[in-house]
């Protein structure tokens, strides 16, 4: 069929050449006028339908599908072979229409075009949403020499001598230096000290001008990585000086550019140790963020993103708070993350939720000028504040756990809305530096408490009714084109897997604050389906996923982050997604609903 | 409903046939089944043009096969027109791998059967394939033909709007339908079934 089938969108985007051509051969067409079955419920279907002009939508339903120009359908009922729904053509419409078995043989020997035709969500959504999307598919090969971590140059005198170049490579934790001698910039190595040492030099008067390298290989930091990579192998060596302009800036090392390609997280985290001084940190804090946008474009999957992320970022804010706090401070205190830091999985700097639990009695003048500070410079570092003010600036979120146990006991007695908040709030804590134990009586006190009150769970339990936003604009405009509401992702579907699990979670005893954990336990513990779990941590994922890409195009463009999401800015295999993981959320709205009998509050 | 005139004619035809081999083109067509059929030519007049490729596909009730598509280069005795050459693209070079005249003749009219034949500006395509028809098996193409274009001008002339627009690309865009791209027989073949197949659904409005 020579005419318009279209194979760049999904899922016919992952057919080999040789598939396209099988799909060619044995493609019909069939046109409908306006207000014809195309597929009855309980119908045989003997093919798979690709809309080529006009739409199909679903008959007697509130929240009907429509399948436009591209769109296949019914995948579900190809793979049963019997139509689900009752599918009418919306306008006179001209539909592609292939072969049940073509289709079924070609899910079989293309895992990916397969995945796509997955009965089960969960499966579905982790093969499919984390593949690298065209658009985001960024080499790192193809970045440039500059967003490597080029170390500054070490620059020594042409007086100095070879143990001076000892050193300083010692001091600056750097395997070369450079000088300025009578023939120009030269390079002294390790290598070269080596061979100094080798060569029997008395390496205190030995001037170490007369030891370096004047051939000196560069790149300018403009250049492709996989040129500074070549110009290393090409001529075997370590290292490559980095110029702006033909003057030197820097000294990339050959293991940094391989940490970078591979896996930088450890870069960072070494940043963190090794961080002296605030600027140090600041950089660090950084370069965190640009590790995040070049896993996301390599197609790390967000949840991996987050574990490394909220790693580096408890490792960070523990440095930063025993930066300033008072001396000793760290024995009779906790310092704690909350919200989705706490859980881990805040990945962009969203907002920062933190607090202080201090040990009863224990006074230190400079506490809360120390708190007030932290929270300053994690505003420096990019972390915004709390629009509800939990940060341990904030004397309730800074407390001796006796009178902060009094504080819990009065939001439980009127668990209405800020004090809910509050409660869920901290219901996801995590200790990150100081006294753990602290953190542990609390709470131990706060479970103890919530198991004494079956009610309350229920109006813990409540904002999953009265935060949900139905994304009815968008559904109904799935495979359209047009721009219409943004969806918020937040509202329509990351809230209600995240308090609903940290709800369920309250209620069975389940230590420890991020959802995929919370999930994995409540499954394991038998108090959720096992399959409904793995659907709710697929979905999470998945909208987690949408919102990093949505967050870090808006961090391009300079505009604040938020979570609202316009259609277009979805692929259709993304769009196509999106549908089954609303409809996850949905299920499991429903699920609570009963479970903790919401409608009768 | 066939007319008496009609029935004269195919009598005349059947006894005049020459090759008994395709006495099945007067059998009873399949029901709801229609073949659609293209022809690029050497040059647009009908007593001269020779055959240069021929595309058909079959139509059954609202499916347009074309996974049983027949697409036939054909090798001409004579030159293609210059002029021509821009249109199709088919290059004296291109056609000098197709299949005589009557070989693809032959597969096509195999293919076709009794089934009635549709198509744009069939009268042409006909005429030229008649011209070779009728030295060898008698008779031209007996098949009932279907006018895509007469169809449209049936459906859309008023006693207000006497004059109708029939290019190719008027009608598409008056049925609303996609314009797969011109000058590619089979593309051409697949058009000429989509306007059957809508001008054929009762009640289609008519659109200025």
């Amino acid at each position: 069929m020579p005419a318009r089938f279209d194979f760049s969108r999904p899922p016919f985007d992952c057919l080999t050449e040789i598939e396209r051509s099988e799909f060619d051969e044995v493609m019909d067409l069939e046109y409908f006028a306006a207000g014809e079955t195309v597929i009855g419920p309980d119908q045989e279907v003997d093919a798979l339908y690709v809309t080529m002009k006009g739409g199909v939508v679903e008959a007697g339903s509130d929240d009907p599908a429509a399948y436009r120009s591209g769109a296949p359908f019914d995948t579900r009922a190809l793979v049963a072979g019997r139509g689900t729904s009752h599918l009418v053509a919306q306008e006179d419409s001209i539909l592609f229409r292939i072969p049940r078995d073509t289709v079924l043989a070609l899910t079989r020997r293309n895992p990916m075009f397969g995945a796509y035709f997955y009965q089960d969500v969960a499966k579905r959504l982790a093969f499919l949403a984390h593949r690298p999307f065209q658009r985001e598919l960024q080499s790192l090969w193809m970045a440039r020499v500059r967003q490597a971590p080029v170390g500054e140059p070490r620059w020594l005198d042409d007086r100095a001598s070879v143990l001076d170049a000892a050193c300083a490579m010692r001091q600056h934790h750097v395997t070369s230096v450079l000088v300025r001698g009578a023939e120009g910039v030269g390079i002294f190595t390790q290598s070269d000290l080596r061979n100094a040492v080798i060569d029997g030099v008395d390496t205190r008067s030995e001037a170490v001008a007369l030891r370096a390298r004047y051939e000196l290989h560069t790149v300018e930091e403009d250049d492709f990585l996989y040129q500074a990579m070549l110009t290393m192998t090409h001529h075997g060596i370590q290292r490559v000086v980095v110029t702006r302009e033909g003057e030197v800036v820097g000294v990339l090392e050959q293991i940094d550019l391989l940490a970078f390609l591979s896996n930088h997280s450890h870069l960072v985290a070494a940043q963190i140790e090794r961080a002296a001084t605030l600027d140090e940190l600041r950089q660090a804090a950084r370069d965190m963020e640009r590790m995040v946008t070049l896993l996301h474009g390599q197609g790390v999957k967000v949840t991996l993103i987050a574990e490394l992320v909220s790693e580096l970022h408890h490792k960070l804010l523990a440095r930063l708070f025993a930066m300033v706090a008072p001396p000793n401070a760290l024995a009779h205190v906790c310092l704690l993350l909350l919200g989705s830091e706490g859980r881990g999985e805040q990945i962009m700097k969203t907002d920062q939720d933190n607090a202080l639990l201090i040990e009863d009695g224990y006074r230190h003048p400079d506490l809360p000028a120390a708190a007030a500070r932290f929270n300053e410079l994690l505003v420096e570092f990019g972390y915004p504040p709390c629009p509800g003010g939990v940060m341990l600036s904030n004397p309730r979120w800074r407390q001796e756990i006796g009178p902060f146990k009094r504080q819990l006991e009065q939001w439980m007695d009127h668990p209405d809305g800020e004090n809910a908040m509050n409660l869920a709030i901290w219901q996801d804590a995590t200790p990150i530096a100081g006294r753990t134990d602290l953190y542990e009586q609390v709470r131990m006190h706060f479970t103890r408490w919530f198991a004494q009150d079956g009610g309350l769970l229920a109006r813990f339990a409540l904002p999953v009714e009265q935060h949900f936003d139905t994304p009815r604009p968008l559904l109904a405009q799935l495979w359209g084109a047009e721009q219409r509401d943004a969806l918020d992702l937040k509202k329509s579907g990351i809230f209600v897997i995240v308090h609903g699990a940290r709800s369920l979670a309250l209620e069975a005893g389940v230590i420890g604050a991020n959802t995929y954990r919370r999930l994995d336990a409540l499954a394991r513990g038998g108090h959720l389906d096992k399959q409904q779990a793995r659907d709710l941590a697929e979905a999470l994922a998945f909208l987690q996923a949408l919102h990093l890409g949505h967050a870090l195009r808006q961090v391009q463009e300079g505009k604040p982050v938020d979570y609202r999401i316009a259609p277009n800015e979805l692929t259709t295999l993304e769009n196509d997604l999106l549908k089954d993981t609303l409809a996850v959320v949905k299920r499991f709205r429903a699920h609570l609903r009963h479970h903790f009998q919401l409608d009768t509050l | 409903m066939r007319s008496l005139l009609q029935s004269v004619r195919r009598d005349w035809q059947r006894r005049h046939l020459r090759d008994a081999d395709y006495a099945f083109l007067f059998d009873a067509a399949p029901p709801d089944e229609y073949v659609s059929l293209d022809c690029e030519t050497t040059n647009l007049d009908p007593r001269r043009a020779e055959l240069l490729a021929i595309a058909a596909v079959r139509v059954r009730g609202r499916r347009i096969l074309a996974s049983e598509r027949l697409v036939l280069p054909v090798q001409p005795e004579g030159n293609i027109d210059r002029a021509g050459i821009a249109i199709h693209a088919i290059r004296q070079q291109d056609a000098a791998n197709g299949l005589s005249p009557r070989d693809a003749l032959a597969q096509l009219l195999r293919f076709i059967g009794p089934r009635p034949v549709i198509g744009y500006y069939l009268e042409f395509d006909l005429a030229v394939i008649d011209r070779y028809l009728r030295p060898w098996l008698g008779i031209g193409l007996p098949n009932r033909r279907i006018e895509v274009s007469a169809l449209y001008y049936d459906r859309h002339v008023s006693a207000y709007r006497p004059e109708v627009d029939l290019s190719l690309s008027a009608m598409l865009r008056g049925l609303a339908l996609p314009d797969l791209g011109r000058h590619d027989p089979l593309n051409d073949a697949l058009m000429a079934a989509l306007i059957y197949l809508k001008l054929s659904q009762p009640g289609v409005p008519a659109q200025s």
